[in-house]
């Protein structure tokens, strides 16, 4: 048996926290016991729920929202409610989709990946492109989740289809981001509007005046701005519906040397959260 | 293959473990809030605390350094020391409950006492911090040389404290009617700028007596009762913080099934 830790690290300035306005905030750490004055350290830590590697699922913003964030999902579990037998070890196909710097993955992309994967009816998926690495991560900075691939709205809906097919209930991957820099980021820290230099996400006055600008949106929705029409709309919220919980910025799936592993997924138990900082590992077994 | 949750929830409407000025209050912020996302400290309900908590200790491993073999589907037996509320546990508590138990080389241990199974029923007081088992600077000691034995270095436990800080928080706080919120309330931080590294040293003897064995704590575990006698898995999941001497975890045990216990 041979373990395989794909967990993002969590650390202050890290750049899945840094580059948008809203959705994914800074993380800070704060020492109020030091070594120097007390002898002994603690940290106060503030993070977002989709820090580091999240699992989220379909009551993202829970427990502070009345429903879920799209109606209707198949699955309708907070966070602390998934059962844990639909976490721990569970049977994985990794799927490959090579992919390096920028790239925007196709709907066609999944169709070939998914051909060649070892995918059996009730496995979870890993969607692995190999470019996310720690070093990566800590190299590039808030540069990282920009220049990730990425997925488009058709690979979106392509995987979700699949998933509904095969009875998968979970996705992982190791883009930092689902739906691209551009559709996230445009007028923020992608496009000709954007802010130069980048301001801090929320709670910054720049995130703030955004919300001022933007369209109003339910409480369930996120605000856009207007998009030219070639950046496409986002799939994760079509995702969502079909999944249990949609997984990102995964790590170093490069280092699974085996088509299909078992995975431990091991998010916080936030009572009726619907997103957390998670560990992954993955179980690599000679007979499996 | 049986699965039990062996973790406190993260309860944004209350955490039972915020007591001493030296812990930080959970907050869970919604969105449109400053404070969006979560606030929370290394010690935030179940949690792993490292030897490198210690100046003394600061140039042994970190969090993010753990290797995933020491944490996730760790072999582990299950020691149960029954604790009435505020029990003192030293030597003469744990030598008779580790001899009893057979531990593999390796083995991580998990100390139950039963505390852990009653957090519920303390809703809305300060009840499981103030009226916790702890152990002993000199359980401690003990505790480690029968880990060293073993050789292990991993402990879990279902005690809110490890060590009970009685020689200064305590008094000087905990028993202060009323008594002012934990970190970051500004009586914590004037608290704090007097709280000096030798009566951190007193107060956390136990404590500091197990980093200098070398020994990881994980505790604050709940529904211990749950587990069956003898060895089974364990998942201690921290958060993946870099650099850090501690974090909020979860914490989940395998019974012997589909997966060996090797």
């Amino acid at each position: 048996m041979r373990l395989v830790d794909l967990s993002m690290p969590i650390w202050e300035g890290a750049g899945y926290g840094e580059v948008l306005a809203m959705p994914n905030t800074s993380v800070h750490f704060y020492e109020y016991l030091t070594y120097d004055w007390h002898g002994m350290r603690r940290t106060e830590l503030k993070l977002d729920d989709e820090s580091g590697s999240p699992m989220m699922t379909i009551w993202q913003r829970a427990p502070h929202t009345s429903g879920p964030i799209e109606e209707g999902g198949a699955y309708t579990w907070h966070i602390d409610e998934v059962p844990l037998d639909r976490l721990i070890l569970r049977p994985t196909a990794v799927i490959d989709v090579p992919a390096g710097e920028g790239y925007v993955i196709t709907g066609d992309d999944i169709d070939a990946a998914v051909a060649k994967a070892d995918y059996r009816d009730g496995d979870e998926v890993l969607v692995r492109t190999g470019w996310a690495t720690v070093e990566r991560a800590y190299e590039l900075g808030d540069r990282y989740p920009l220049l990730g691939p990425s997925w488009s709205y058709e690979a979106c809906v392509r995987m979700a289809d699949v998933m509904v097919e095969r009875g998968s209930s979970i996705v992982m991957t190791d883009t930092p981001l689902i739906m691209t820099p551009t559709f996230q980021g445009w007028a923020w820290s992608v496009g000709p509007e954007r802010i130069t230099p980048r301001p801090k996400p929320w709670p910054s006055i720049e995130a703030r005046e955004r919300l001022l600008d933007l369209p109003p949106a339910a409480p369930n929705k996120t605000e856009r701005p207007v998009m030219p029409e070639w950046v496409g709309p986002g799939g994760y919220r079509h995702w969502i519906k079909t999944t249990l919980a949609i997984c990102k910025c995964l790590v170093n799936a490069n280092e699974i040397t085996r088509p299909r592993v078992r995975m431990l997924i091991v998010p916080l138990r936030i009572k009726n959260g619907g997103a957390s900082p998670t560990r992954f590992v993955a179980v690599e077994e000679e007979d499996f | 293959m049986d699965l039990f949750d062996l973790t406190m929830p993260l309860d944004w409407e209350w955490m039972p473990d915020e007591v001493f000025p030296t812990s930080t209050h959970f907050l869970l912020a919604p969105r449109r809030h400053p404070a969006k996302g979560m606030t929370m400290g290394n010690e935030t309900g179940t949690c792993l605390m490292l030897p490198s908590q210690f100046e003394e200790l600061r140039k042994t491993t970190r969090v993010h350094e753990l290797r995933p073999e020491e944490l996730f589907l760790r072999a582990t037996a299950v020691v149960t020391v029954a604790s009435e509320p505020g029990q003192a546990l030293g030597p003469a508590e744990l030598g008779p409950a580790l001899a009893a138990v057979d531990v593999e080389p390796g083995d991580a241990l998990l100390v139950r006492t039963g505390w852990g199974d009653r957090v519920e029923g303390m809703r809305g007081t300060d009840r499981y911090v103030r009226q916790s088992p702890y152990f002993t600077a000199e359980g401690a000691s003990s505790l480690a040389s029968a880990m060293d034995e073993r050789q292990t270095e991993l402990l879990l436990t279902d005690t809110a404290v490890f060590g009970m800080p009685s020689r200064h928080l305590v008094s000087q706080w905990a028993d202060m009617l009323p008594r002012p919120a934990p970190w970051p309330s500004t009586e914590a931080y004037a608290y704090l700028r007097g709280y000096t590294a030798d009566r951190v040293a007193e107060d956390w003897a136990a404590d500091l007596a197990m980093a200098r064995a070398g020994k990881v704590v994980v505790r604050k575990l709940v529904n211990c009762a749950a587990l069956p006698a003898g060895r089974l898995k364990v998942i201690v999941a921290p958060l993946h913080l870099v650099r850090a001497i501690g974090a909020t975890c979860r914490v989940i045990a395998i019974q012997e099934g589909s997966v060996a216990v090797a």
